[in-house]
Parts: C-alpha cells; sequence; structure tokens
C-alpha cells in the first residue's frame, strides 16, 4: 500500500475530525488552527485531488450558499481504503516514535 | 475602483481560473474561492482580496500545463495513430496524396534553390554594395545598338581623379590570348587585363602574394590556383613566367578559385599596366574616348550617393569626351551607374562580359513551380472531402465522447501536416535525383548543401505549414461541423454544395495545366521558329577557324587557292565575324546629294569572297570581285536595312567615306556603294536586322570562315586541320561550325523551353493522378447504382459513357479558362521577340483535345473496371 505524506497525513485527519463539513476551505482553516501557520487553497487542493485519486478519500456534494455564488461545497469524507492507510501509517509511526525520549 | 469595477475584474479572474482547473473541479473549486474572498474582503478589505485572488490563479499554473502536456501527448498518440490506419486503409488515396504533394514541393525547392543562386550572385564581394558599374549609352545616327555593358579607357582614372566621391576605379580588358609555360599550350577564356585596384574594389582573396601591389607593375599576372595547377603542376607558381602573345609575364600572386555565382568570371589578371606602357596601344587604346572596350568598375565612398555622381556624369562628359565622340562617331554620349548587385538579372546591354540571368525567367519558374504546387494541394484537398464521407463516423464518434470542434480541427490539420511532412521526406529524395538534370537543365551547379541557408530552411518551413493548413482546410473547417447523430447515422452525404467545390478545383487544376501546357507549346513553336527562318544566308555546313597569325591574314588569297585544291571546299572568306558572332560598329560619312552625314554603322570586314560564301544574295548592283581591282580599295556593300533607314532612294549612287580603324582622322578609305545585299539576320532575331556596311578590309578579321560540302565532313575536316598545322605550327588548331554558334543565340530560350516542358508535364501528370483518385473514389461510392442499373439491363457502353462525362465536361470547361489566360501571357512573351510566330489556333485545340484524353483515359480505368464488373459482386458489397 501507498505510504502517506506528512501533508496526506493532516489533510485526512482533518477530515475526519471535521466530520460531515469537510471541504476545502474548512480543512484549510483546520490546519491554520491547529498549526498556526498560513495554508493556502491551492496546497491543500491539490493533495486532495490526488488521494480522491487513489480512493483513500471520496466526495459528495453539499448545499448551496449564497457567499459561494451559488455554487455548491465538495464535502470530502474517509473511505475504508484511506482508514486502512491511516492505520497503517499510525503503527509505523508508532513504532518509530516508541523509545524517542530515550535520548 | 469602483463596486462594478470590483465585480468585473472577479468576474474575468473567475472565468480564467475555471479555464485553468480540470473541469470535474470547477463548480466547487470557484464555490471556494468565492467564499474565501468574501471573508478576506470582510477581514481586509477588497483590494488586498483582489489581490489574493490573482496570486491564487498563477498558482495553479504550473499543475495546469502539466495536466495539459500529458493529455495532448495522449492525443496526439491517437491521432498518429489514426492517420497511418488510414494511409494504410486507403493505400491508392495516400500514394496519390502524397506523390503529388512531394513532386511539388520538390519543384518548389528545386525553383527555390535557383532563385537562391540567381539572388546570390556578386554578393561576396565584401563591398559589394558600393560597387558601381559605369555603362555607355550612345545617341549616335544609323541605327546602332545604343546601349553597351563597357566604356572607354580615360574614364576610370579620369572620374577618380576628378570626383572625391570615387574611392577607386578599375578597368577590365577580356582578351581571348594563348597562354604558354614550356611546351603548356592553353587559350584562356577568363583572361582580363586588370588595374592594380582590382584585389581592392572586388573581394579576390590571394592565396600568395600582396593584394596592393600584384599587379601595380608592368608585366606581372595574378592565377587563379586551378590554373596554377594547370601550369606548373605541383611546384610554387610564384615568381614562374608565364608568355602570353610573346611578352613575358611574371606571376606574382595566387587567388582563390572564383565562385562561380559572379557575372564575370577570371582565371587570370594580368597587369593593365603592360598594356598602357606599349606607345602603339597607349594612343590606340588609352588617349581615346571614343573606344569603348573597358569593362568599368568604381568604388564609392560610403557617404556618397550614386544617384548624385551620375547627375554629374553628363558635364563630366560634356568636359572631356563629347568632342571627339561627336567627331568620330557622329553622336553623343551618356553614360550611367549600375549597382554591382543588380548586374546579373538586370543588365541585357550589348557585349555583356556573360550573358547575364534574367529576373523575368525567375519571376517565370516561381509562378509555374507555384502552379505546380497547387495543382497538388488541389489534389489533397479533393481526394481529402471525397473521402470525409467515410470518415464521418470517426468524426461523430469522437464527438460523442467529447471532442470540441476546436479538437477535431486539430487533428485534421495535424495529420495533413504530417503527410506534408512525409512529402517532404520524398520531395529531398526526388531531389537529390533530380539536381543533376536540373543542373544541366539550367546551366547552374547547385549543390544539396545549398540547403543549409537559414533563409531556405525558413522558407521550406513556411512552405510546409502553408501546403498543410491549404490541404487540411476543408476536411478540418467543414467535417468537423458534422452533428454527431447525422454522422453516426450515416446520413451525411455528399451534398451538392460540396461535389461543386471539387468541381470548381478539377477545373482550377485542368486550367492551370492547360495554360503550362499551351505556353510549352508556343515556345517550342517559337523556337523553331527563330531556328528556321529565312536568315539571308546558309548557316549550314561553313567551318569556322581562329585566326591567330598575320601571315595568314597576309596570305588569305594563296591559302584559299590551296585549300579549294580539296573538292570538298566550296570557297573560302576572311572576316570580322559570322553571322551570330562578332560585328563590329563604326562611323562612316555618307556623301549623297544632300551633303555630308556621319553616322554609325554595323560594319563587316572581310574579303572579296564574304557574300559568295555565307550564301547570301545580292538584290541590287554587284558583289565585291577580285577582277576589280579598285574593289579592295573603294567599293562598299550595304544591307537592304541601310536603305530604308538611311532613305537612299539612289543606294548605288551613294558615295561613302571612313575613317579606318585607328582614328587618326585622315580618310582611310573613299569609295561608293557598289551592292545591296539582301537583309540577313547577323544578330539574335530577337532584335530586327541593323543597317549593315560591308567592305574589304583585312586588318581587322579575325576568322577564316570555310564552305565545305555536306559530305565526308570529318576528312574535310582533317584536311583542313593537317593545312593549318602546316600554316600556323604554332598555335593549336581550333574551329567550329557556324550554325552552332548560331544557334546559341537562342540558348535561353532553349533553357527555358526545356524547363517550361518538363514541368509542364509533371503539371499534368499530378492533375491526372488527382483525377484517377477522383475517379476511383467515385466509382467506390457508385457500386450499388451501378450494379443496378446493370441487373436493368445497362450496357457497358452506356456505364462508361455515365461516368465519364462528368469530368469530360469539367475539362472541357477548364479549356474556355484556360485559352484567353494563355492567349494574353504567351502574347505578352512573344513581344521580346522583333520576329514572332503567330499562335495558331490549333494549338490550342490541341491542348484541348490533349487534356481531354489523358482525363478520359485516366477515367476510362475506372470507369471499365466498374462496367465491367459483375453485377452480382457489386451489389453485395459492404
Amino acid at each position: 500500500m501507498k505510504s502517506l505524506t506528512r501533508k496526506e497525513e493532516l489533510i485526512m485527519l482533518s477530515i475526519l475530525n471535521l466530520k460531515n463539513d469537510a471541504y476545502l476551505i474548512a480543512i484549510v482553516d483546520h490546519l491554520k488552527k491547529v498549526t498556526g501557520k498560513k495554508v493556502s487553497l491551492t496546497s491543500v487542493h491539490i493533495p486532495l485531488s490526488r488521494l480522491e485519486k487513489s480512493e483513500l478519500i471520496a466526495s459528495n456534494y453539499g448545499e448551496a450558499t449564497a457567499v459561494r455564488g451559488g455554487r455548491r461545497k465538495k464535502i470530502y469524507k474517509i473511505t475504508n481504503l484511506g482508514l486502512e492507510a491511516l492505520e497503517e501509517h499510525k503503527r509505523v509511526s508508532d513504532i518509530l516514535w516508541e523509545n524517542y525520549l530515550e535520548y | 475602483m469602483s463596486v462594478k469595477q470590483h465585480h468585473l475584474s472577479l468576474k474575468f479572474l473567475e472565468f480564467f481560473l475555471k479555464n485553468l482547473i480540470a473541469f470535474e473541479d470547477q463548480e466547487n473549486l470557484a464555490g471556494d474561492f468565492a467564499e474565501m474572498y468574501d471573508r478576506i474582503s470582510h477581514q481586509k478589505g477588497k483590494t488586498r482580496a483582489l489581490c489574493w485572488y490573482v496570486t491564487q490563479v498563477f498558482k495553479f499554473l504550473p499543475s495546469y500545463f502539466k495536466n495539459y502536456s500529458h493529455w495532448s501527448l495522449t492525443m496526439i498518440f491517437n491521432y498518429l495513430k489514426i492517420a497511418l490506419r488510414n494511409i494504410k486503409k486507403y493505400m491508392t488515396y495516400s500514394f496519390i496524396n502524397i506523390t503529388g504533394l512531394a513532386i511539388g514541393m520538390a519543384c518548389v525547392i528545386l525553383i527555390l534553390l535557383f532563385i537562391q543562386d540567381e539572388l546570390s550572385y556578386d554578393r561576396f564581394h565584401e563591398k559589394a554594395d558600393r560597387i558601381y558599374r559605369v555603362v555607355d549609352s550612345f545617341d549616335v545616327p544609323g541605327g546602332f545598338e545604343r546601349d553597351f555593358a563597357f566604356t572607354s579607357a580615360p574614364f576610370a582614372p579620369t572620374l577618380k581623379q576628378d570626383f572625391p566621391e570615387v574611392e577607386d576605379a578599375v578597368r577590365l580588358l577580356t582578351r581571348r590570348h594563348m597562354v604558354t609555360y614550356d611546351d603548356k599550350k592553353y587559350f584562356e577564356d577568363f583572361l582580363f587585363y586588370a588595374d592594380a585596384s582590382v584585389f581592392n574594389i572586388f573581394t579576390f582573396p590571394l592565396v600568395a602574394g600582396n593584394p596592393e601591389t600584384a599587379l601595380a607593375a608592368s608585366n606581372t599576372i595574378v592565377i587563379s590556383e586551378s590554373t596554377a595547377l594547370k601550369y606548373f603542376g605541383k611546384d610554387d607558381a610564384m615568381n614562374k613566367t608565364l608568355n602570353i602573345n610573346d611578352q613575358d609575364y611574371l606571376v606574382t600572386g595566387i587567388m582563390k578559385n572564383m565562385p562561380k555565382n559572379s557575372h564575370f568570371y577570371a582565371q587570370l589578371f594580368a597587369s593593365m599596366k603592360t598594356f598602357e606602357k606599349d606607345p602603339e596601344l597607349q594612343e590606340l587604346y588609352f588617349q581615346t574616348w571614343a573606344r569603348h572596350e573597358f569593362y568599368t568598375y568604381l568604388l564609392l565612398h560610403e557617404n556618397y550617393s550614386p544617384e548624385d555622381l551620375q547627375a554629374k556624369l553628363p558635364a563630366f562628359i560634356e568636359k572631356y569626351a563629347a568632342q571627339e565622340i561627336k567627331t568620330i562617331l557622329g553622336g553623343s554620349l551618356s553614360s550611367r551607374l549600375q549597382p554591382l548587385k543588380s548586374i546579373h538579372l538586370h543588365s541585357h546591354l550589348q557585349m555583356e562580359i556573360n550573358p547575364n540571368g534574367d529576373i523575368k525567367y525567375v519571376a517565370i519558374f516561381s509562378v509555374i513551380a507555384l502552379f505546380i504546387l497547387l495543382i497538388a494541394c488541389v489534389n489533397f484537398i479533393n481526394l481529402a472531402t471525397a473521402r470525409s464521407v467515410n470518415r464521418s463516423k470517426e468524426v461523430g464518434l469522437r464527438k460523442v465522447v467529447g471532442a470540441s470542434r476546436y479538437q477535431l480541427i486539430q487533428q485534421f490539420l495535424g495529420e495533413s501536416l504530417f503527410f506534408t511532412l512525409f512529402a517532404l521526406f520524398l520531395a529531398l529524395i526526388l531531389i537529390v535525383l533530380a539536381l543533376p538534370l536540373f543542373n544541366s537543365l539550367t546551366g547552374k551547379e547547385i549543390e544539396m548543401n545549398n540547403l543549409t541557408n537559414f533563409i531556405l530552411l525558413g522558407s521550406i518551413g513556411l512552405l510546409i505549414v502553408f501546403v498543410g493548413l491549404i490541404s487540411g482546410s476543408y476536411p478540418a473547417f467543414f467535417v468537423s461541423r458534422y452533428q454527431p447523430a447525422d454522422a453516426l447515422k450515416k446520413t451525411v452525404n455528399i451534398s451538392s454544395g460540396k461535389s461543386y467545390l471539387r468541381k470548381g478545383l478539377v477545373i482550377f487544376q485542368f486550367t492551370l495545366s492547360i495554360i503550362l501546357f499551351i505556353a510549352t507549346a508556343v515556345v517550342l513553336d517559337q523556337l523553331d521558329f527563330l531556328r528556321n527562318r529565312k536568315l539571308g544566308f546558309n548557316k549550314e555546313h561553313v567551318v569556322v577557324v581562329p585566326i591567330r597569325s598575320n601571315s595568314i591574314r597576309k596570305n588569305a588569297e594563296a591559302i584559299k587557292a590551296e585549300l579549294r585544291q580539296n573538292p570538298n571546299i566550296i570557297s573560302g572568306t576572311i572576316t570580322i565575324g559570322v553571322p551570330g558572332g562578332i560585328v563590329a560598329g563604326d562611323a562612316i560619312r555618307l556623301v549623297t546629294e544632300e551633303g555630308k552625314k556621319t553616322l554609325t554603322l554595323r560594319m563587316i570586314y572581310t574579303d572579296h569572297d564574304y557574300v559568295k560564301t555565307m550564301g547570301m544574295e545580292i538584290v541590287e548592283g554587284r558583289d565585291l570581285s577580285k577582277e576589280m581591282s579598285t574593289d579592295a580599295s573603294e567599293a562598299f556593300l550595304i544591307n537592304e536595312a541601310a536603305v530604308r533607314e538611311l532613305q537612299l532612294e539612289n543606294p548605288l549612287a551613294t558615295q561613302v567615306e571612313w575613317g579606318g580603324s585607328d582614328y587618326d582622322y585622315g580618310i582611310e578609305k573613299k569609295g561608293r556603294v557598289i551592292g545591296v545585299v539582301k537583309d540577313f539576320q547577323f544578330q539574335s532575331l530577337r532584335d530586327a536586322i541593323s543597317p549593315l556596311i560591308i567592305h574589304v578590309w583585312s586588318q581587322n578579321t579575325f576568322v577564316f570562315a570555310l564552305r565545305i560540302q555536306p559530305d565526308d565532313i570529318s576528312s574535310t575536316l582533317a584536311f583542313i586541320e593537317n593545312k593549318w598545322k602546316e600554316l600556323d605550327p604554332a598555335h593549336p588548331f581550333e574551329y567550329s561550325f557556324m550554325d552552332e554558334t548560331f544557334d546559341r543565340l537562342y540558348r535561353s530560350e532553349e533553357k527555358l523551353s526545356n524547363i517550361f516542358s518538363i514541368f509542364s508535364m509533371l503539371a499534368i501528370f499530378i492533375a491526372a493522378l488527382g483525377l484517377f483518385g477522383l475517379a476511383l473514389f467515385m466509382v467506390e461510392q457508385r457500386t450499388k447504382e451501378i450494379g443496378v442499373r446493370k441487373v436493368l439491363g445497362a450496357s457497358v457502353g452506356s456505364i462508361f459513357a455515365l461516368l465519364s462525362k462528368e469530368f469530360a465536361i469539367l475539362v472541357l470547361l477548364a479549356n474556355i479558362f484556360a485559352w484567353p489566360t494563355a492567349y494574353l501571357l504567351m502574347q505578352k512573351w512573344l513581344q521580346n521577340f522583333a520576329y514572332r510566330v503567330p499562335m495558331e489556333p490549333w494549338l490550342f485545340v490541341l491542348a484541348a483535345v490533349l487534356a481531354f484524353v489523358i482525363a478520359l483515359v485516366t477515367v476510362s480505368f475506372q470507369a471499365m473496371k466498374a462496367a465491367l464488373a459483375n453485377p452480382v459482386e457489386s451489389l453485395r458489397y459492404e
């Protein structure tokens, strides 16, 4: 299975955290809040499309609002394949992180 | 920024952004961006928000390009695959298309090479822009030609001395002399006497010797590398001695061989000083303004314009030359400057060093090449259009799967470009094969690596794009318009509109071919006419031997008697030149009842036997005769043109005074006209016959002309050769036949007719090829119809007629357009000639019949096949 990059990990975890309102701007806001750094739309959009292409996440269309010029949101959620990938990622990370305090 | 403006720019940016992102993301991303923009404009103001939006657009560019190139590559491979499959599937069509295009492009590239070569003349001189030639224009009574490529000797030094704008000047004098070294003797055709400044003005690099001083002293010579090899072999040629006309010349320089694209070609430059030093020649050539024989070139200073200098020339001539020319030639002289770079293509004066090219022929060739290319393009368009029906399914399917019209246009144009490139490849092979033939036809030495020229490669690139776009345009723009539903249902048919276009194009093709055909026929006809016109003399069976030694000239009568012992030699004469060769021009004074009149006429110096040997006719009076002892000293013959032009009512009563050849102002010969000779063509038939005077004068005779019996020519020649070796052992024996020399006057017309014939054959071939393709297609389309007709009882003949009729009508229509065009074009060309062949109507009819027959034969092959086919086969088709 394809291993996840840090960015992909962050995005997928954000989607999990945001539950049913995980669209592009919400994810960007969430990442900004967590990391405290500037996050641009493109830097999130591109990994998102990549993840969607490899079927780790899926999307459907949400409601349209006036502020969006009447256009619908694209809401992402994690697929089962995505969950597996995250778990695998966590397992490897945990092993690697286990004894870091001993230094 | 107003709210409205703001809104507009936002809309514009959004549109831009949408084009950069993949289709499926367009809606939601635009929404996301709008939301973000809204938030930023609330927090930081609208301007900042707008700036943010712009940066977002830029951020999308890299991913856009990545995506774009990925998909377009995929599509290009698909297009290529389809194109190749189509070539394979329709082999005949592809063959017709590609061959036609390849031939057409080969013609165009050959012509481009030809034009490039013609335009490159004299460009290799570093100072070419500042070099001008001084040429003559005489205004003298007597119908003597006016414009000459040379001028008299004092011009160069005097111009340089009088005008600060003349930086340097050089004179060239051409002489055909024998050059000797030890036992090596050659007549040098490319020997020039030149001033020392020749190497300053022209760019002829020396590999040995100093260009500034090489020709400064008398009796020095500079030779080319190949000439050095010829005389001295591998030895160093420097400081060796060559003998020319009993004078020794020291080799003081060796120059690189001259490039061929020069309006004069020199192998040896001997110093003009040698000439000038000789007291006799000094007087004869260098002190007179009336002996015009020197090609004079000026190098002008950068800051002066040639127009200004030219404006000062009349005053200059008035100051130095006018008086002398008035006295000697009885007229006036004006000179003008000719830019060096325009000499080759634009100068057609009397006595050019070499025959020059002609801008008209460059233009004619270009038009022919364009014709052929157009005919080939039309083939492509026609067959592609015809076949577009077959491809309608593909178009429909592509549209259903989501291809835009734009993409289809791209595909079809790309396909025709691909075809064109392939044809170019074949064209290059054809050129390699055809280049030797083309060179011998045009008398050029073009090589394949002339192609590696930036401008030429550029024009070939343009050519490909042009041909590709023209040929691909119809299917690209029209086929791509099909509605997918119609296309797939196969209800699209060759609508009448399209077939009109195709018919129009066939007519166009055949019009061009017929024009070319008629042009060729007229050119050939005119040439034939010129060759066989009544010349006024018998050009056959006259051997011309150049006179190299004075003893031959002095003993001409004895030699003639000796030669006549051979029964095959009928008569002989010594003369300045035979018709088609050199004719002098000199001033005479006519004494009539009205008084004395000085005028300049064409003049032939000869002996008593000229008229007899040439087979001319005396129309009034009598011929020169040895029995009349006074004929040598006081008899003149004139031609009919002179009688007409000078309005002599009683020509035989006309007194003539002649100043002689050495320009002292005394009278050399005084006498009267004893006979009028029937007009004979002593120059090219392009010009009308000018007035001429003939008299006995052995000093200026250069050739011995002998009329021989037509049988056993080779033994007669051997006899003459043996005799000549006894008479003049110092020089190698040379001879020529008068008819050959005379025919050489029409060499440029002959070249033209050769090229015309070949190109018009190619044009007709390509047009026929296209017609063959169309017939093939038509028969394929109508297979079922033919089957049904046959089942119902149609005869083979009626089906054949049905299929052929259509094309026959088109070809007949083409004639209607072609005839007047060809007539007008060729009438214009014929105006170059003083004597022209009438354009016979049968020639036009012949062209029509020929085109008709070619079309019919081409079509009938297919038509017969279809008509003879078993209806069972054709009905089972599909």
